[in-house]
């Protein structure tokens, strides 16, 4: 019985885990600056330390283009803006941006 | 068994409710330190003395923290402060600068973050006292529960949410946190943490106290009766004093042979502290040469030798010829400099210290530039830049304006004086906000002072101990890699000297002068300038050393 009530808290942990994973949906992220070059885009974000390229994906559709943070930062640093690059194939005319800017 | 789960899912949403709830999680939820813990450090950057992680001193020179803290910087752009309580006195504190970083070769930031400590050499022993390790078996004897005591200058609680309200406390922080057992915090981080792996953890479920952003680095120790001992270094967590998750340390435990085998001091470590110089052209300029040993084996200099570039440069011993030097000794050779011509040289110095040591100077020279209005003032004006975008003065105006450059190029302007007061200018600042900007330096030495964005402000060398002497103010107006911003471009607005003032319509103490407000918003200001203002907000302005060199003098 004292088994089975361990198991049942540990589901119920997972579940309350997975639930508050849950919470945390695509955001865009706050821009601190951007640059969009030929073969990338340069990205000014806040960090605490641990944000890389990796954390982000871009969307590039009619409504605009959009980078959204897929996995938050962590780390315990005190924040900073920091540039990122992130791979990018630039088309030709003008991109609206949909992200919010600080 | 459905009343086992139903009691479960009772209980998620217990904890999922306790989430949503207002729990106004305050080193959150901890109190201002009592003491002063001597071996508690802030690590900042050094342009404005800027806290962006804690450390611990666990040697006489060494400090260990996290490995996200130093990935990113390097050891001549950080210093320590340590045993201080509050950063707005950290002068109460002790400061040295860093000589070296060693990060933990398996890091990975954008992986599990596992490995997460660093080391850093300091260039001179501290006479705090450092804190010991937790050894092993003591760790051992700590059980899930005990408590725990976090410390730093992080923030006040969690702000995921409203960044732009983030309080950052001035006084030190401490909080208790029960050790919390792996196996919990396992299933709490299972996305990051296996089976296999014994996480440091501490919080309570509930949430409420926790390290948060800005401790990085700091120390989790414990007591044994009166004596702390370091037992984590603070890494990550998912936000701060949430509940159901716990603050995650990197046991120190567990790197007990990793720091053994890199506190390690070179045998040796002998340093020319500044080896580039910026002169007028046909001025004659005093460059003192100061030599370091970073290594704590002693050594004495025998003999310096120049190697080539006499014409230029003569060389005479202050201090160095015969004196040993011990670990974090300085000594100076005096250089006289002169070039009659604009552009740049390349000296080369070797010192004799049982082995011998060559050292390549950089001297370049800048042309001068007249500046009428400003005669009277007995400042000498000199200026550079790439493709001779020289400081100029705009037609109709009585300013003086950076020379116009395009991205990663530099425009410099350098201004003579005479005497223990430095001339005070009246700056604007129209840039790319902390990315293109104004660095002022001092007698080839930078002032911690840099302003970027929107910014008017007032310079004074007031916090400088000059000396009768000869100086030299260096204004570097430059650009990063892209992009441009507001008028993209540095001015003198107002210059005042031994009481005389340039005012607007250029004429000599003419129309009062109207004290500059400085802008509160859309710019960084770097240290303590006399101006204040500046955006509150942490910034890692870059120091760009670009490498800026225009033509080579030549021979003669």
């Amino acid at each position: 019985m004292r088994a089975l009530s361990i198991v049942t808290m540990m589901l119920s942990l997972m579940a309350c885990s997975i639930q508050l994973q849950a919470e945390n949906p695509l955001v865009l992220e706050a821009l601190y600056g951007i640059d969009i070059n030929k073969n990338s885009i340069e990205i000014k974000v806040r960090s605490f330390g641990c944000t890389k390229a990796k954390h982000f994906s871009i969307e590039d559709n009619a409504s605009g283009l959009s980078i959204y943070r897929i996995q938050r930062d962590v780390c315990k640093r005190m924040p900073s803006i920091v540039s990122i690059s992130l791979p990018f194939k630039k088309e030709a005319g003008s991109y609206r941006v949909a992200n919010p800017f600080r | 068994m459905k009343t086992r789960l139903l009691q479960g899912l009772l209980f998620c949403v217990a904890l999922i409710s306790f989430v949503h709830a207002d729990i106004a999680p305050r080193i959150v939820g901890g109190e201002a330190s009592s003491e002063a813990y001597p071996w508690m450090v802030s690590i900042q950057i050094r342009s404005g003395n800027q806290h962006f992680c804690g450390g611990t001193l666990i040697a006489n020179h060494w400090v260990v923290t996290a490995a996200h803290c130093t990935e990113d910087v390097a050891a001549e752009q950080i210093q320590v402060v340590i045993g201080t309580t509050n950063l707005d006195e950290s002068s109460a504190g002790e400061t040295i600068n860093v000589r070296a970083i060693t990060n933990h070769g398996s890091f990975n930031s954008s992986d599990k973050l596992a490995n997460d400590i660093s080391l850093l050499r300091l260039e001179t022993n501290s006479i705090q006292t450092p804190i010991s390790t937790i050894s092993a078996a003591d760790f051992s004897q700590i059980n899930s529960g005990d408590l725990l005591t976090a410390i730093g200058w992080g923030a006040l609680e969690d702000f995921f949410g409203d960044f732009d309200n983030a309080q950052f406390p001035n006084e030190l922080q401490e909080v208790q946190l029960p050790l919390v057992s792996p196996s919990t915090c396992r299933s709490v981080y299972s996305d990051v943490f296996s089976i296999l792996d014994d996480p440091l953890c501490a919080g309570y479920p509930q949430g409420g106290k926790d390290s948060c952003q800005g401790d990085s680095g700091g120390p989790l120790i414990i007591y044994k009766g009166e004596t702390p001992y370091l037992v984590g270094v603070v890494s990550w967590g998912n936000g701060c004093a949430q509940a159901g998750y716990y603050g995650v340390y990197t046991n120190v435990t567990e790197y007990a042979d990793w720091l053994e085998q890199n506190m390690i001091n070179p045998e040796v470590d002998f340093e020319l502290n500044q080896d580039s110089f910026y002169i007028g052209q046909d001025k004659t300029t005093i460059l003192p040469l100061t030599f370091t040993n970073f290594s704590e084996n002693p050594i004495t200099i025998s003999a310096f030798i120049q190697q080539n570039r006499f014409e230029y440069l003569s060389l005479a011993d202050k201090d160095c010829i015969g004196r040993q030097l011990t670990f974090g000794d300085s000594c100076q050779i005096i250089g006289t400099a002169n070039i009659d011509q604009i552009g740049w040289i390349d000296p080369t110095v070797t010192i004799i210290a049982g082995s011998s040591f060559n050292f390549d100077l950089m001297i370049s020279s800048l042309a001068p530039i007249d500046i009428p209005f400003m005669n009277e003032l007995n400042i000498d004006w000199y200026s550079a830049g790439n493709s001779n975008s020289n400081w100029f003065v705009p037609e109709g105006t009585c300013q003086l304006r950076s020379g116009v450059i395009d991205n990663n190029e530099i425009t410099i302007l350098m201004a003579y004086f005479k005497g223990n007061v430095a001339p005070k200018f009246d700056i604007e600042v129209s840039s790319e906000l902390n990315a293109d900007g104004l660095l002022v330096y001092m007698d080839d030495n930078f002032t911690n002072l840099g302003f970027s964005g929107e910014a008017t402000e007032q310079l004074t060398f007031e916090d400088l101990n000059l000396d009768e002497g000869d100086h030299r103010i260096r204004l570097v107006y430059q650009k990063n890699s892209s992009q441009s911003a507001g008028d993209d471009m540095a001015a003198i607005t107002y210059t005042e000297f031994n009481d005389v003032l340039v005012s607007n319509n250029c004429a000599l103490n003419g129309d009062p002068r109207t004290e500059p407000t400085p802008n509160d918003s859309d710019s960084s200001v770097l240290g303590s300038s006399s101006g204040g203002g500046g955006a509150a907000f942490y910034l890692l302005f870059p120091l760009m050393l670009l490498g800026f060199r225009f033509s080579k003098a030549s021979n003669k």
